[in-house]
């Protein structure tokens, strides 16, 4: 076994305040988790993501953090209703939230233990049967995370905005669930943010978002990930839709050494809709993998999957998009699209689609493309003046900022816009503006 | 200003240009007229610096350099400017978003101070009303959904912000109807003067009766059979190609 499945299994799984379901499911993790282990290079769904170098890491309990003050945070927006966890642990401080009537958010902790929200019946049901060894962790030794109930038919007009944020670590873990209970007719967007105050600091944060959607609710979902350099980030963000729901899952990995994410949506109600729109943009060593799943088990459903990623130097992406359509789901419509584009020659972009279909009467698309630049589009914009390195960034700006159009935030729309010129354009932007480079959005 | 010399290019290992010959002097227009697939295009996207057009023969001296060893954003630097026949649609790039990398590398490439925000808007504004063009297209991706008509209008736009010294227009006036093309007469009439020189290819003597040429050549199997004034251009509409193709043949 390993170091860090060592040190995993080594971790006390009392917890006083827990209620007896919760110290149940812990057990049952660990169990499992002490059996089985971390995945590794023989589990098919993990070959391609090497986590050698984190199994052989020492690792601590995340230590308390110095105070923090929300200006260190970086990268917050206007969001009135913020929670804030640092290093994994609830940060009572540095949130703030004035909530508007129907909508309740908490710590994990203090959920866990309410008996009105009844979190038990939501805990893991949006998760597989046969967990990996990182997500029994996440069961085992959740500590912390938010927990967000949206009352039947509120509107909550403004996005919750949760941020995660590493503070000055060594070689620490933490485990945080996150549970958002979506009741009937209701709508909201939240942003979960995973950043870092030092980017020099390195840490395991592993983080299981569960989002449950009651008949005709209306959720849009943003993961933003820009972690620390050295950071390895495993999480997920598991869905179960019922009756005309309506989910949009956004997931946006700028940061971190090794990202992994488990995005999974499963139908379990007619007429439901899910769009998952995904983009990465590495550099250096940067590693992501999203391993993503739809289930189509009721009938009359659709799902839109939009993934991108843009890889420069020898960063690598690993993607899978697996669609299940089950015997009965007829009339299902989906629709997944995966484009990379590598701007060096090390880069590396793998992959797999990976459709089940089971009922005859279904319309499911699919593509995957690997590439550069457009060859055509370069000349065009050089032939105008425009030196090639500036030509290539506007291009790869493109290719990457379409993923950022779809988002249905306007603000966040133009913070990332942003993020993503500091980061594509840098030096070459003159007097160009941010807003200049944005499209009119449809 | 731009003399051409015995130019023979290749494309994929095919000679499309056969020793072909130009002079433009500053202030000229030169239309261009030919069958399709004589050449037209090629001669201008190698003015531009298209890779894999390949010159394997002759010289192209523009404003006293080598062109060839010129890259292509500095063709530009330079002066050059070429008006696509199709020009591509870019997808997420803002038309207005590529004008002021476009302006302002130039500005650079030339030792010039970039244009404040204020000046570019006020350029922009004033050179899109001159053909036309509404805002909202500036904010819109280059080209993309734009008709056909639009794609022309929006090359002459760059055009007049771009203000060249050798203007190459590929078929600018194929497509358009005549309000369009009109727009784009103008555009291109605005440009003109005693510094500026303008090659015009295009298969149309119409656009002709509003862009007045100087010189009128007949561009046929990759080279230029026939030379003329403005006349040629009408006896060329009324009698088509093959006359010359059979004065050329008799020598
Ligand atoms: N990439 C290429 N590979 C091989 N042949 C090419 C290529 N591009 C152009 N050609 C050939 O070169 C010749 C000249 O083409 P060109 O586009 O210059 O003609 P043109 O005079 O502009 O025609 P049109 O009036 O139709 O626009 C044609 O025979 C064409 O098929
Ligand atoms: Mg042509």
């Amino acid at each position: 076994m390993t170091a860090l499945h060592d040190f995993l299994i080594g971790q006390s799984l009392k917890n006083t305040a827990d209620p007896a379901w919760l110290s149940a499911l812990r057990q049952r993790a660990y169990d499992r988790l002490k059996n089985r282990g971390l995945p590794g290079a023989k589990d098919e769904e993990w070959r391609l993501t090497r986590l050698s170098e984190l199994y052989k890491q020492e690792f601590t309990f995340s230590t308390a953090a110095e105070t923090l003050s929300l200006d260190e945070v970086p990268l917050t927006s206007s969001a009135e209703s913020r929670l804030v966890f640092v290093n994994g642990a609830f940060d009572a401080g540095l949130s703030d939230h004035h909530l508007p009537d129907g909508i309740s958010i908490m710590p994990f902790e203090q959920a866990a233990a309410s008996e009105k929200l009844a979190l038990q019946s939501f805990f893991n049901g949006s998760t597989p049967h046969e967990p990996h060894g990182f997500l029994c962790a996440n069961t085992a030794f959740v500590q912390s995370g938010y927990v967000i109930h949206i009352a039947a038919k509120t509107i909550v007009e403004k996005p919750i905005e949760i941020i995660f944020v590493a503070n000055n670590q060594k070689v620490a873990a933490w485990h945080c669930r996150n549970i958002v209970i979506a009741d009937p007719l209701s709508e909201a967007s939240i942003i979960e943010r995973h950043l870092v105050v030092d980017n020099k600091t390195s840490y395991l944060s592993n983080c299981v978002t569960e989002l449950h959607l009651a008949n005709g609710a209306r959720l849009n979902f943003y993961k933003h990930q820009h972690e620390a350099e050295d950071a390895y980030h495993i999480g997920g963000v598991y869905s179960q839709q019922s009756r005309d729901s309506h989910l949009v899952t956004n997931n946006i990995a700028l940061g971190g050494k090794i990202t992994r994410n488990d995005i999974l949506a499963e139908f379990v109600g007619e007429g439901a809709h899910c769009e998952m729109n995904g983009l990465s943009v590495l550099s250096g060593k940067q590693h992501v993998d999203n391993c993503t799943e739809v289930i189509h088990a009721k009938p009359h459903c659709t799902s839109d999957e939009y993934y991108k990623s843009v890889l420069d130097d020898s960063s690598r992406s690993v993607f899978r998009g697996r669609i299940v359509v089950a015997k009965d789901a007829q009339k299902t419509d989906a629709n997944q699209q995966n484009r990379n584009l590598l701007l060096s020659g090390k880069a590396e972009a793998d992959t797999k689609p990976q459709l089940e279909i089971y009922a005859d009467d279904v319309k499911c698309a699919h593509g995957a493309t690997v590439g550069q630049l457009d060859q055509k589009s370069i000349f065009y914009l050089r032939s105008r003046g425009i030196p090639e390195e500036v030509a290539r960034a506007l291009l790869t700006f493109a290719f990457a900022s379409d993923v950022v159009n779809r988002f249905n935030l306007p603000e966040l729309r133009q913070q990332l816009s942003r993020q993503l010129t500091d980061q594509l354009l840098k030096g070459f932007l003159g007097s160009i503006e941010t807003d200049d480079l944005l499209m009119e959005s449809a | 200003m731009l003399s051409i010399k015995n130019l023979t290019v290749e494309v994929d290992g095919k000679e499309i240009l056969k020793n072909l010959s130009l002079e433009v002097g500053s202030g000229e227009v030169h239309a261009i007229m030919g069958p399709n697939g004589s050449g037209k295009s090629t001669l201008a996207n190698v003015l531009a610096g298209r890779d894999g057009y390949e010159v394997t023969g002759g010289s192209i001296t523009y404003l006293g350099k080598d062109l060839t060893e010129l890259k292509i954003e500095d063709r530009a630097g330079e002066g050059l400017f070429l008006a696509f026949q199709y020009p591509v649609e870019i997808p997420g790039v803002s038309n207005i978003a590529m004008l002021k990398a476009a302006v302002n590398s130039l500005q650079k490439y030339r030792g010039e101070e970039e244009l404040s925000a204020g000046e570019f808007l006020k350029l922009i504004k004033e050179k899109a009303a001159m053909v036309e063009m509404k805002q909202a297209f500036l904010q819109r991706s280059v080209n993309e959904g734009f008709s056909g008509g639009e794609k022309k209008r929006n090359e002459i736009l760059q055009m007049a912000m771009l203000e060249p010294t050798l203007a190459v227009l590929d078929e600018t006036d194929s497509g358009l109807d005549i309000d369009a093309l009109k727009v784009v007469a103008s555009g291109v009439n605005a440009l003109r003067s005693p510094e500026r020189s303008m090659i015009i290819v295009t298969h149309y003597q119409r656009l002709l009766d509003y862009i007045q040429p100087d010189f009128v050549h007949v561009l046929a199997e990759g080279n230029i059979v026939k030379t003329g004034d403005r006349t040629l251009a009408l006896e060329l509409e009324e009698r088509g190609y093959s006359w010359i193709e059979q004065q050329v043949a008799k020598g």
